[in-house]
C-alpha cells in the first residue's frame, strides 16, 4: 500500500513536470496551429541559463528563474518574428519543418557555444525531501510541481475568465472570423507563442537543481509532450494538465511493473490506440483531428 | 496539370537516358572512394526520399515515422542472412513485404488523421518500432547491433569494393523513381492528386479513399525497407540508432521537402543538394556549427522556397524565360525609337 | 675413417660459418635497429571522433589526447618519423564509415585512429579494413570490433573484460568486505540499453551465471531519453540488493543517485563501469554523496600512485598534463587512454613496422611489450599476433577498481595495485548521510 502510495505520488510530481510543457504547447497547437517541435530547447534554454546565472553569480537558482524567464519570453519574441509569423498559413510542411529547424539549430548552437558538457546545479535542498505519512516527496520536485499547477491554473483564469484571454479563444476556434471582430491576430500570436515558450523557459530553470544540464536534454522531453497534448485535446489547458499527470502515473506504474525498459513503450502503445479510437483526445473538441491545420 | 505526368515521362526519356548512361559508367572513371561513397550514399538518400514522397507528396501524409520501414528493411535482409543464410536479395524482397504488410495497416489506422495528428501519429508509431529494435534483444541484439560477415561474397550481397554499391543503389533509386512514374500515369497517381487537393470533393466523385491511400503508404512502406536492406549490406553493421532512430525519419522528410515534395524527380534533387551539403560542412566547420547551419537552412528554405529546389529551378527558368522577353521588347521598342 | 673424418670437418666448417653469419646478421640487425632508421619515415594519422551528436561530450576529451600525443610526438622527433594529423566528425555508425572514407581518400590518412563509441567503431573499422587501411581503436571497448575484423589494433581493454571485472569484483573483493559468502551474495544490474551498457552488462552477466549468487534485478532504460529512475529504483529497494552494477552515463548516472536520496532508497555498495562513473561532472553532482561508489575501469593517471611509474613515463605525463592545463581542457580518463593509446601507436609500434600496411603494422604490434610502470594509465601494452582470435587486442589492458574519495577516484583493489584503502563499505545510509551534513 505504502509502496503503490510511493508510485502515484512519483508520478504526479514527474506528471507535474511535464505539465508546464504541455500547456505551452497545447497553446501554440490550439490557437497557432504551430507543432513546435523546437517547444523542449526553450527548456534547454532556461536550464542553461539558470545555470549560468547560478555558476557565474552564485545566486539561487530559484531566484535566478526570475532572470531568465523574461529573456526566453524576449527570445520567444524574436523567434515569433522572424520564423512563427511567417509560417501562419503556410503548408503543414513549413509549420513542421520550420520549427524542426529551429530545434536543430538551438540544440547545436547550444553545443558550439557551451560545449557537450554535463553541468548540473547543485543546493543545499537537491536532496531535501517532506516525508509526510512516511511517504517521500522531493522538495524541488514540489516546488516545481506547484508552480505548474499554480502557472496552469493562471493560464485557465486568463484564458477564460478575461476580454483577452476570450480572443484568444476566439482566434484558436476561428482566425478569419476573429480577425473580422476586429482581433489582432498576430499579437494574439505573438503573446500566446512567447508566454507558452517563456514558460517552458521557466520549467527549465524550474528542473536545473535537479536534472543535468547539456544541450540535448530536450530531446527526452519533447516526444512525450506530445503525446500528452493530443491526449488532452488540441488546445485544453485543463486537459494537457490531466494528461500530463496521466502520463507521469502511467510511466511511474509500468516502470514499476515491467520494468523502465517498456514504460515508454505503454504510453505510446496507449497514444496509438487513442489516436485511432478518438483522435480528438479526452478533452478535445470533436473535428480537431480533421481539421486541415490552417 | 492534366498532362504534366505526360510531359514528365518525356522530359525523363529525355533527360534521363542520356543521364542514366553517364552514371552508369561512373565507377569507370571515378576510382576515388570518397567521391564514390559520396555517390552511393547520395543514391540511398535519394532513393530513401523518391520512396517517401509517393506517401508524403502524392498522397499528401507527411510521416516522420519512416525510420520503422527502413529498420524492418535492414533488420529483415540482415537476421534472414545471419540465422538462415538466406542471400540479402530475397531478404531484400522479404523486408519489402513486411514493411508493406506494415505500412498498408498504418495506412489505414491513421486514414482519418489529418495535418499535425497523422504527423505525429506517424512519430509514435516510428519510435514504437524503435523501442522494440532496442529492447527485443533476442532477435535483434539490442544496441549491441548486428554485424554481417566481411566478404560475404557477390552472391550474398555483399562486396568488398564499393563500386558494386553504386550499382545496386543506382537500380534502387531508378527503382523508387519508375514506381512513382508508373503511379503518376495511373488511375491512383489522379486519385491522389485529387485527394490531396480536396479531399471531400474526391470522394464525392467517387474515388476509394480507403483503397488509395493504403496503397500508396504501402508501397512507399516497402520500397523505404528495399534502401534499408540496401544499406545493411553496404554499411555491413546496423543498430537501432542508425536505422530505426526519429532522426532518420527527419531525415528522409527533410531531403524530399528540400528537393520539392509532390514532384517526380525534386526528392532525388534534394539528396544530391542536401548530402554533399552536409558533408561538406560537417568537414569544414566541425558538427556544431555545420549543424547549426544546417537547422538554419532548413527554416530558410521551407520559409522562402516550400516548393524546394525543383520549385526554385522552375522560378528560375520562367524568370530567365521572362527576361528573355523583355529584353526582346525592349530591344524592339529601342529599334522604334 | 678419413671419409669420416673429412665429413666431420666438413660439418664443423660448416658450423663456424653459420656461427659467423649468425654473428654477423645479428650485428647488422642490432646496428640497424640502433641507427633508429625506421622504415616508415612519415604518416598521415586520421583521427576519427563523434565532434556532434549525443556523443560529443565524452568524445573531446579522447580527440585531445590524440591531438598532444601526435604534438609530443613531433615535437620530440625521436625516430625520424614526422605525423601530420587529420580529423574526421563520426557522430554515427554511418558517418563513422562515411568519415573513413573521407579520412582516406580525401584527405590520404594512412592509418586512422578512433572512436570513442563502439557502435560507431563497429561500423568504421570495417569500413577502413575494406579500403585495407590499419585501424587503431584508442577508446572503445565493444568485443566485436577486435573478434570480427584483421585490421584492428585495440590500446584499450574490450567491453567483455571490463564487464567480467566488475561483476567478479563484486563477488570476490566486494563479497569479503561486506562479508557476505558469494553464495548468498544479491546482486542488482542496471544498465543503460545503448551498446555500450549492454555490452558490458552481457559479460556481467555471464560472469554472475558461473556463479552461485543470485541474480535480483536486472533492469535496461533508454540512455538519451531518460528523466525518471525512480520505478528502477523502487524496484531495487524491494529487491535489497548487496550491491548494484550500474553501467550508466554522467546525467542518467547523477539522475539514479538523485532520486536514491529522495526516495531513501539504501544501494549497500554500487558498481560502475566506466562511462559517468568515472567523470568529475558525476562527482561534482553529487557532492559528498560520490564518496564510496566504485568504478570499474581500465587505470589512468588520475587513478594510479604515479609516483612508481618509471621516470619516462612520469616525464611523459608531466608533458601530457603541462599541455592540457595550458589549453584549458580537462583530463579525464579518455584522455590519458587515447593519449597513451596513440603515443604507443606512435612511439612502439611504427618504428617497428616496414611499411604503413595491415599485415607489417599488426606484425609490428606482436612485437611490443610495454611495461605497466612504463605506461602514464599505469596498464601495459602487449598484442595478440595477427591470426589468433581477437589478433590486435591489448592484453595487458585489465581493469582496477577504483573508488571516489574525497572527489578523486583512487586504486582500491586488485592490491597491489591499490593506492588506498576501501571506505565506506558498507555506504552509509541517507539518513547517517544527513546527520553527518547536519554536523
Amino acid at each position: 500500500m505504502q509502496l503503490a502510495l510511493q508510485i502515484l505520488v512519483n508520478g504526479l510530481l514527474l506528471g507535474g513536470l511535464y505539465a508546464l510543457l504541455a500547456v505551452g504547447l497545447t497553446l501554440i497547437f490550439g490557437v497557432l496551429r504551430v507543432v513546435n517541435f523546437a517547444h523542449a530547447e526553450f527548456m534547454m534554454l532556461g536550464m542553461f541559463g539558470v545555470y549560468w546565472v547560478w555558476h557565474l553569480t552564485g545566486l539561487d537558482p530559484y531566484l535566478a528563474v526570475l532572470v531568465v524567464t523574461p529573456l526566453v519570453l524576449l527570445f520567444g519574441i524574436v523567434c515569433d518574428r522572424l520564423i512563427i509569423q511567417r509560417t501562419i498559413g503556410a503548408p503543414e510542411v513549413t509549420v513542421v519543418f520550420a520549427t524542426l529547424g529551429l530545434s536543430i539549430f538551438l540544440q547545436n548552437a547550444a553545443l558550439t557555444l557551451w560545449t557537450a558538457d554535463i553541468r548540473s546545479v547543485t543546493t543545499a535542498y537537491s536532496g531535501m525531501v517532506l516525508t509526510p505519512f512516511g511517504l517521500r516527496v522531493s522538495v524541488p520536485m514540489l516546488i516545481s510541481f506547484t508552480v505548474a499547477m499554480l502557472a496552469a491554473a493562471g493560464l485557465w483564469l486568463v484564458l477564460t475568465r478575461t476580454l483577452y484571454g476570450k480572443a484568444i479563444q476566439a482566434v484558436a476556434q476561428n482566425r478569419e472570423a476573429a480577425a473580422l471582430m476586429g482581433i489582432d491576430v498576430r499579437r494574439i500570436y505573438l503573446w500566446t507563442f512567447s508566454v507558452a515558450v517563456a514558460a517552458a523557459g521557466a520549467m527549465g530553470g524550474l528542473i536545473a537543481p535537479l536534472f543535468t544540464v547539456y544541450p540535448r536534454v530536450g530531446i527526452s522531453y519533447i516526444v512525450t509532450v506530445f503525446v500528452i497534448v493530443v491526449l488532452g485535446g488540441l488546445g485544453s489547458v485543463p486537459g494537457a494538465v490531466l494528461a500530463a499527470l496521466l502520463i507521469g502515473l502511467i510511466e511511474a506504474a509500468a516502470g514499476f511493473l515491467f520494468g523502465a525498459a517498456w514504460a515508454e513503450l505503454s504510453y505510446f502503445l496507449i497514444f496509438l490506440a487513442v489516436l485511432i479510437a478518438r483522435p480528438q483526445g479526452f478533452f478535445g473538441r470533436r473535428g480537431a483531428e480533421v481539421f486541415a491545420g490552417r | 496539370m492534366g498532362n504534366e505526368p505526360a510531359n514528365e515521362l518525356r522530359v525523363s526519356l529525355l533527360v534521363g537516358l542520356p543521364l542514366a548512361a553517364a552514371l552508369v559508367a561512373v565507377p569507370t572513371f571515378v576510382s576515388d572512394v570518397f567521391w564514390l561513397g559520396l555517390g552511393i550514399t547520395v543514391l540511398m538518400w535519394a532513393a530513401l526520399a523518391t520512396a517517401w514522397n509517393i506517401s508524403g507528396g502524392l498522397a499528401g501524409g507527411l510521416s516522420l515515422g519512416h525510420a520503422a520501414y527502413f529498420g524492418v528493411g535492414a533488420y529483415t535482409a540482415t537476421l534472414l542472412f545471419l540465422r538462415f543464410g538466406i542471400s540479402p536479395y530475397f531478404g531484400l524482397l522479404a523486408g519489402a513485404v513486411l514493411a508493406g504488410a506494415l505500412g498498408a495497416a498504418i495506412g489505414a489506422i491513421t486514414l482519418r488523421l489529418r495535418g499535425p495528428f497523422f504527423v505525429l501519429a506517424t512519430l509514435a508509431f516510428g519510435i514504437v518500432v524503435h523501442i522494440a529494435a532496442v529492447n527485443w534483444r533476442d532477435l535483434t541484439r539490442g544496441a549491441a547491433g548486428l554485424l554481417l560477415p566481411f566478404g560475404g561474397g557477390a552472391r550474398n550481397m555483399l562486396f568488398a569494393g564499393v563500386a558494386p554499391y553504386w550499382y545496386l543503389g543506382l537500380g534502387l533509386l531508378a527503382l523508387t523513381l519508375g514506381v512513382t512514374l508508373a503511379i503518376r500515369r495511373s488511375p491512383l497517381g489522379y486519385y491522389l492528386v485529387a485527394l490531396r487537393e480536396d479531399e471531400d470533393a474526391a470522394r464525392a466523385l467517387g474515388v476509394k479513399v480507403v483503397r488509395c491511400k493504403v496503397a500508396a503508404s504501402a508501397i512507399s512502406a516497402a520500397l523505404t525497407a528495399c534502401a534499408g536492406a540496401f544499406y545493411a549490406t553496404y554499411i555491413q553493421y546496423i543498430d537501432p540508432s542508425s536505422t530505426t532512430q526519429f532522426e532518420i525519419s527527419v531525415q528522409i522528410a527533410l531531403i524530399a521537402i528540400v528537393g520539392g515534395i509532390g514532384t517526380t524527380f525534386g526528392p532525388a534533387l534534394g539528396a544530391l543538394v542536401v548530402v554533399p551539403l552536409g558533408e561538406i560542412l560537417r568537414a569544414s566547420l566541425g558538427g556544431g556549427p555545420a549543424l547549426m547551419l544546417y537547422g538554419l537552412m532548413l527554416i530558410v528554405i521551407v520559409l522562402a522556397a516550400p516548393n524546394g529546389v525543383i520549385g526554385l529551378l522552375q522560378r528560375l527558368l520562367s524568370m530567365m524565360r521572362s527576361g528573355a522577353r523583355r529584353r526582346a521588347t525592349t530591344r524592339r521598342s529601342r529599334g522604334h525609337a | 675413417m678419413s671419409r669420416r673424418n673429412s665429413t666431420a670437418s666438413t660439418r664443423r666448417q660448416f658450423r663456424v660459418a653459420t656461427l659467423v653469419l649468425t654473428l654477423a646478421a645479428s650485428l647488422m640487425v642490432g646496428q640497424l635497429a640502433m641507427a633508429a632508421e625506421p622504415a616508415v619515415t612519415s604518416l598521415r594519422l586520421g583521427a576519427l571522433f563523434p565532434q556532434s551528436g549525443d556523443l560529443a561530450f565524452g568524445a573531446a576529451d579522447a580527440l585531445q589526447g590524440v591531438q598532444i600525443a601526435v604534438e609530443l610526438f613531433n615535437e620530440t622527433n625521436e625516430h625520424g618519423i614526422t605525423v601530420e594529423l587529420v580529423t574526421a566528425d563520426a557522430p554515427n555508425p554511418a558517418g563513422g564509415a562515411a568519415g573513413v572514407r573521407q579520412l582516406v581518400t580525401a584527405n590520404r590518412a594512412d592509418v586512422i585512429i578512433g572512436t570513442y563509441a563502439s557502435a560507431i567503431a563497429s561500423a568504421a573499422a570495417p569500413a577502413a579494413e575494406r579500403l585495407g587501411i590499419p585501424y587503431v581503436e584508442s577508446t572503445a571497448f565493444a568485443e566485436g570490433i577486435t573478434r570480427n575484423t584483421g585490421n584492428v589494433i585495440r590500446t584499450t581493454i574490450s567491453s567483455g573484460a571490463l564487464g567480467a571485472a566488475a561483476m567478479d569484483f563484486v563477488l570476490t573483493g566486494l563479497a569479503e568486505r561486506l562479508e557476505v559468502a558469494e553464495a548468498d551474495m544479491r546482486v542488482a544490474l542496471v544498465y543503460t540499453d545503448d551498446e555500450f551498457g549492454v555490452s558490458i552488462a552481457d559479460a556481467a552477466l555471464a560472469r554472475l551465471n558461473e556463479s552461485p549468487a543470485t541474480l535480483v534485478l536486472q533492469e535496461s532504460y533508454p540512455a538519451a531519453t531518460t528523466r525518471d529512475l525512480s520505478s528502477v529504483l523502487l524496484r531495487l529497494g524491494q529487491t535489497e540488493p548487496h550491491a548494484v552494477v550500474h553501467i550508466a552515463q554522467v546525467p542518467d548516472a547523477t539522475l539514479l543517485w538523485r532520486q536514491a536520496q529522495q526516495l531513501d532508497v539504501y544501494m549497500p555498495a554500487v558498481v560502475g563501469a566506466g562511462g559517468g562513473y568515472g567523470q568529475a561532472q558525476f562527482a561534482a553532482a553529487l557532492g559528498p554523496n560520490v564518496n564510496g561508489i566504485f568504478n570499474v575501469v581500465p587505470p589512468t593517471s588520475g587513478s594510479i600512485n604515479t609516483e612508481a611509474l618509471s621516470p619516462e613515463a612520469q616525464e611523459l605525463l608531466r608533458e601530457l598534463r603541462e599541455r592540457v592545463a595550458e589549453r584549458g581542457w580537462n583530463q579525464g580518463n579518455y584522455t590519458d587512454w587515447a593519449f597513451m593509446g596513440a603515443w604507443v601507436f606512435l612511439d612502439e609500434i611504427l618504428p617497428r613496422a616496414n611499411s604503413l600496411s595491415v599485415d607489417d603494422l599488426m606484425a609490428a604490434a606482436a612485437e611490443v611489450e610495454v611495461d605497466a610502470l612504463d605506461s602514464i594509465t599505469g596498464f601495459g601494452f602487449e598484442f595478440i599476433p595477427a591470426g589468433e582470435p581477437n589478433s590486435g587486442q591489448n592484453l595487458r589492458a585489465i581493469p582496477v577498481v577504483q573508488q571516489w574519495q574525497e572527489g578523486t577516484l583512487d586504486v582500491v583493489y586488485p592490491e597491489e595495485l591499490a593506492v588506498s584503502e576501501f571506505i565506506n563499505v558498507p555506504l552509509p545510509t541517507w539518513g547517517e548521510r544527513t546527520e553527518q551534513i547536519g554536523d
